[in-house]
């Protein structure tokens, strides 16, 4: 500490000629190095690509053999032993496999699989995914799930309950997932980490997909805040628009006066982004085609609310008016709802707790 | 007296230092955290899967708006760009702004359009519109062309707000060029943060002497003309070294005009584009953050470093000295408008650090330097030059900027290399060596052109004309 000290008197103690001096022959030599890099790492990079093409190249000719005919087969041929023999070419093996097995279906795909299983080629992605490398870990995590290896579905779900780091999380459960879609939903509503909008959509994409829809029921979800009660909306609101929670006849929506929506709005147990039931119609109004608009705006009509909205011709609001029966308008309403779940919670939640049908 | 005027010589040259060595050092500061944040990008976005939402249904829904003034000669050939964007819930809304010339027959011939009865909210104030048009053309479906009366970009932009159904909106000029995969990529941050994200920016590239092939950049070149060339580095040290930083640190002030994404709630809430500044862009991001920091909603303004759009640079030292007028009359308004948030510790890092960065490095830095010129041509007639550290000094700062400089091409090579080519790296540091003695000192200069205009009550844009990008 004392000489560090001492040294630091020095330099400021040290000329402002020779500081002036030490600094110039630093920044041109930062310059210097910086270029230098830039170079050197064009040079390294054009040998590695020409060296990894040769591999690339052999590992493309082993592929073709192995899915033309058999393991057996394909790994007497002479370069089976080259690609194996160290980790590197064994990772341009598996990328290769990767990017084909992503075209590919069927029996191809099965053999691909068969062979990353067999040759242990799995055993390099479980290492990876075994990693304290977060960069490693996610990079065997997408190989795992691109060749469906579901025997390491414990291992997947071990590290995810033995991680606090939401990113490595959210990549976890959305792997599990891919693997075993109901796991994976079981899962995630178990957690209480965050689900990123990111996630939940690839995850929605994802069971859409897969077709599954075996999911945990909407209550559970309900029960759930923040991100897992939003995606539980979003699941039920994309996945299954057919389910039952509009179940208003015309007759209830019409003696609604805004004050009680607005109310219940106020204590829904779901959380509505809407400060009321008009603003959470105008929103969907400003997204929505010209049709589903003037079903919104007859609608608003019948809840008598004075909210303004974008003008449009008087004649074409009377003509609408006219044309539309308040039976029709509950029945397009709820299809202009389906994206929106919120407003259907909130009007189950109106149906159930504040004017039960007798 | 003596005493005096070395007091005064004494004041002026220390003041002068300090700010140089405070200005050196927040260059290597932010070069620093820009090169860290860089790393961590890249490191994140390796195992991001951008194809997978690209085409899904559930991507959420995007509002591109392109003001459009006198653009006769390639507006067809702009939408067209636009519209083939690789993105699976998206609209064009493209403004003709007045324009004198015949923008709008070309594009309304173009794209078989027609006038359509429309339903929107005039929410932000913009000049009347006269009318919109939608394509008859079934994979046009998404394209909306509205003609408004002449009010200037961002009046412009308001009312392409204001017909827009996105949940966020994407506003650009509209003879840029976009990356495909451009939307989504710049819509991730939105999806993919804990923190409510307000806005999103990305790399804007220089295009000059690139190639272009239907729409999209194939062939990535440094630009023939010098001017353009400077630009180009400009642009590296701009958006690698520093945006790159302040949007780590969470105090971007400004998102470029050319390309950036908005969460159209909040910028309802903020009230839009300011119609009376010339430097819209920054100003609506202050403006937007400043609603946020003062209604207590924590907020994030991202920025990445995937080079997303390409414009043209101007190669007319004219052109481009009305565009560095214009840049700086824009820092000005902007600062002035939003002056309250002066080091006030409200603001939290936009207040204590980005605001007075602007204000000292930005707003000032013309002055200061022409400031320090004409101290050095009277301190050498009253022989108070110590000449040889005087040379010492400045070769210390040419190395020190070159340094600067080769630090941005290396944080291109570590994450985009998109300058493939070994010989446009050579023509980069060439241009780097040359830039301090010509293309810096005019920059200088109409930088204090635009404070002189902006004192003087010039507002206007100034004519940009272009040439036009280089088709294959």
């Amino acid at each position: 500490m004392n000489i560090l000290l001492a040294k630091f008197c020095i330099v400021l103690s040290a000329s402002a000629t020779t500081m002036l001096v030490n600094m110039c022959i630093f920044s041109s030599l930062s310059a210097l190095c910086f270029i230098g890099f830039v170079f050197i790492n064009r040079k390294y990079s054009t040998l590695s690509i020409t060296k990894d093409e040769k591999i690339r190249n052999l590992t493309q000719n082993f592929i073709t053999e192995l899915l033309f005919s058999d393991y057996e087969t394909a790994s007497k041929i002479p370069d089976y032993n080259y690609l194996f023999k160290n980790t590197k070419r064994k990772q341009i093996l598996i990328a290769e496999i990767i990017k084909l097995h992503d075209s590919l279906v069927g029996e191809e795909a099965n053999k691909l699989e068969a062979f990353y299983t067999d040759s242990g080629l799995i055993k390099q992605s479980y290492s990876k995914v075994k990693s304290t490398n977060k960069d490693l870990v996610l990079s065997g995590l997408g190989e795992l799930v691109e060749m469906q290896s579901h025997g390491y579905l414990d291992t997947l779900e071990t590290l995810l309950k033995g991680t606090f780091d939401t990113e490595l999380k959210n990549y976890l459960v959305t792997a599990i997932l891919k693997l075993n879609p109901g796991r994976g939903l079981e899962l995630i509503l178990n957690s209480e980490h965050f689900l990123t909008d990111w996630f939940q959509l690839i995850i929605l994409k994802e069971l859409d997909e897969l077709q599954f829809e075996d999911f945990p029921a909407l209550e559970l979800w309900q029960a759930k805040q923040g991100s897992l009660a939003v995606f539980g909306e979003r699941l039920y609101s994309y996945k299954n628009p057919t389910e039952n929670v509009f179940t208003l006849e015309s007759t209830e929506i019409i003696p609604i006066d805004i004050e009680d929506t607005n109310a219940v709005i106020d204590h829904s147990p779901v959380p509505i982004r809407a400060n009321s039931v008009e603003q959470a119609l105008l929103d969907i109004y400003l997204t929505e085609s010209p049709e589903t608009q003037a079903e919104i705006r007859n609608t608003l009509i019948l809840l008598k609310s004075k909210i303004k909205l974008p003008d449009i011709p008087e004649s074409q609001q009377d003509e609408a008016r006219k044309r539309l029966k308040t039976g029709s308008v509950i029945q397009k309403i709820k299809n202009a709802f389906k994206p929106n779940k919120q407003i259907g919670l909130y009007f189950l939640d109106w149906k159930n707790k504040i004017k039960p049908k007798t | 007296m003596r005493r005096i005027l070395e007091l005064i010589i004494e004041f002026i040259e220390t003041g002068l230092l300090r700010y140089a060595v405070i200005l050196m050092a927040s260059y290597i500061i932010l070069g620093l955290i820009s090169i860290y944040a860089l790393r961590n990008y890249k490191r994140k976005s390796k195992h991001v899967k951008y194809h997978d939402l690209l085409p899904s249904f559930l991507s959420p829904s995007i509002s591109l708006i392109a003001p459009a003034y006198n653009e006769e000669l390639n507006i067809v050939d702009n939408i067209r760009s636009m519209m083939s964007l690789h993105y699976s819930n998206f609209e064009v809304i493209i403004i003709n702004d007045g324009s004198k010339d015949s923008t709008l027959q070309k594009a309304i011939e173009a794209y078989s359009m027609v006038p359509v009865k429309y339903d929107y909210t005039i929410t932000l104030p913009g000049k009347r519109i006269r009318n919109i048009y939608k394509s008859t053309l079934p994979t046009m479906s998404n394209l909306v062309l509205v003609d408004k009366e002449n009010g200037g970009k961002a009046d412009a932009l308001n009312q392409g707000i204001n017909v827009s159904k996105g949940k966020y909106v994407a506003c650009i000029d509209v003879d840029c060029i976009l990356e495909q995969d451009s939307l989504l990529k710049l819509a991730k941050p939105f999806l993919d943060s804990e923190k409510k994200v307000i806005a999103t920016g990305g790399v804007i590239r220089i295009i000059n002497s690139c190639t272009v092939e239907n729409g999209a950049v194939t062939k990535v070149t440094v630009p023939k003309s010098w001017i353009a060339r400077m630009q180009v580095l400009e642009y590296l040290r701009a958006f690698l070294l520093g945006r790159m930083a302040w949007g780590k640190i969470n105090g971007l002030m400004l998102i470029s005009g050319a390309f950036g994404m908005f969460d159209k709630d909040i910028l309802f809430k903020a009230g839009g584009y300011l119609t009376t500044t010339v430097g819209e862009d920054m100003e609506l991001v202050v403006r937007m953050s400043r609603y946020m920091i003062e209604n207590k909603q924590p907020y994030v303004v991202e920025f990445i470093p995937d080079p997303l759009c390409w414009t043209e640079a101007p190669e007319d030292h004219k052109i481009l000295g009305r565009q560095r007028n214009r840049w700086t009359r824009g820092t000005v308004e902007t600062l002035r408008e939003h002056r309250k948030m002066f080091f006030n510790p409200k603001y939290g890092v936009l207040g204590m650090i980005s605001y007075p960065y602007w204000f000292f490095f930005e707003y000032l830095a013309p002055m200061i330097e022409f400031g320090g010129i004409i101290w050095l041509i009277v301190a050498s007639f009253l022989g108070l030059v110590n000449w040889s550290f005087f040379y010492l000094v400045s070769v210390f700062v040419f190395t020190f900027v070159q340094m600067i400089s080769m630090c941005a091409i290396f944080s291109e090579e570590i994450s985009y290399q998109r300058y493939t080519d070994p010989k446009d790296i050579l023509k980069l540091i060439g241009s780097a060596i040359i830039e301090p003695f010509v293309y810096h000192p005019f920059t200088m200069y109409s930088a204090i052109r635009g404070h002189i205009d902006y004192y003087k009550g010039n507002h206007t844009w100034g004519e940009m004309t272009r040439k036009g990008v280089k088709a294959a």
